[in-house]
């Protein structure tokens, strides 16, 4: 095979197992960004996080599932949405540069 | 309120379900801190909560995958339907023997508000292609539901979606032909949609709640290669019937080809 040729398609096996290791770090972003409140589920989205933070009172929110939450702990509900969302966001950016860091090959991938 | 995870694990001629749900034991006691009680017929370590021997007469057969062969064994699946009558727990986590905990987002279950969680949707790893055989029990069917992962207490509605789900597997080739599926072996996952679908009214509805998470699946035409604390490696079959790798971290997964995960274990 000419030379030119196998680089090309050496390369793009990479860019196909580096899209696909992209969309499970994704997958797992979305999961790692839900906060369990009280027997209900939020994405602790920048959205939401803004929302909540200029309550001053308690206040209902629905959550992913539209079930109806009432938010009593006001302050402590935006703590704990800000946690998550910077762990998740976190863990996502350092796993996705790891995977910058290796060899630009599926071996460098894959680590093997 | 006492919880914990019940698993049925009935060996048949070459699969060792009792060597998985040994794994998926220590597992839980590393990531979620809940003791298993385990449904058999064989004699198992001493590393369950709870041993319930229990033998059923009547089983079947399905053609198990391990990548791109196939052979036809017996399936020995009809004992969770006992699961209400049968677990020691308040508040119980079923799960099958084939999945691999990673992670802790089970321990959201027991504080959810529902009394019975199960999975609607799952998430193919491979995503390449196309199970319609996961969104309908058949193509003019009603709404599929995982019965890998299922989460109940003990409450009236669930005795009598239990007592449900006993007569739907005793009676199960009437069901088969009023649901339209084809296949005649019977499928927990089907009976659990079908008993869904009566419970909501023949129709859809909200009688069950969303299981925390995702369910992360890999098929039985899939190879698990490594088991690495949590991270899974995976050679996962494409459209064309290619592999191609990928690695997971930190994530449960439902890696179904059996033979490939008992190499590893």
């Amino acid at each position: 095979m000419d030379k030119r040729l196998k680089d090309a398609l050496e390369y793009a096996n990479y860019v196909d197992a580096f899209k696909n290791q992209k969309r499970i770090l994704q997958q797992k972003y979305e999961k790692d960004l839900v906060l369990y409140w009280k027997g209900n589920a939020f994405k602790a989205s920048v959205e939401l996080i803004s929302f909540a933070v200029n309550q001053g009172s308690p206040y209902w929110v629905t959550d992913i599932n539209n079930i109806p939450c009432f938010v009593d702990e006001v302050l402590e509900f935006h703590k704990q949405l800000q946690e998550t969302y910077n762990t998740a966001t976190t863990s996502f950016g350092e796993a996705y540069a790891e995977m910058l860091k290796g060899k630009r090959s599926v071996e460098g991938l894959f680590s093997v | 309120m006492s919880k914990g995870i019940l698993v049925h694990a009935f060996n048949n001629e070459q699969i060792d379900y009792v060597k998985q749900a040994v794994s998926l034991a220590k597992r839980a006691q590393t990531h979620l801190n809940l003791p298993v009680s385990i449904i058999t017929d064989c004699d198992v370590p001493d590393i369950f909560d709870n041993v319930i021997k229990i033998s059923k007469d009547r089983y079947t057969q399905k053609i198990y995958n391990n990548g791109s062969h196939a052979q036809r064994l017996t399936f020995k699946n009809n004992s969770r339907v006992l699961s209400y009558e049968l677990t020691p727990y308040d508040q119980t986590l079923m799960l099958d023997t084939d999945v691999i905990i990673c992670d802790n987002t089970f321990k959201q279950c027991f504080a959810q508000q529902k009394d019975l969680l199960l999975y609607k949707d799952a998430y193919d790893l491979a995503q390449t292609r196309n199970y319609n055989e996961f969104d309908k029990i058949s193509e003019t069917s009603v709404d599929f539901y995982w019965a890998t992962c299922v989460y109940f207490t003990k409450s009236k509605t669930n005795e009598i979606f239990f007592n449900l789900l006993k007569h739907i597997e005793e009676n199960w080739q009437h069901y088969r032909m009023a649901y339209q599926i084809l296949n005649q072996t019977y499928r927990n996952d089907f009976a659990f949609s079908i008993a869904i679908h009566i419970m909501n009214g023949h129709s859809k509805g909200d009688f069950v709640g969303h299981m925390p998470g995702k369910l992360f699946y890999t098929t039985d035409r899939d190879i698990l290669v490594d088991i690495n604390e949590n991270q899974l490696t995976f050679l996962l079959e494409d459209s064309n019937n290619k592999y191609f790798p990928m690695k997971t971290n930190d994530i449960t997964v439902h890696a179904m080809n059996k033979f490939s995960l008992e190499e590893l274990l």
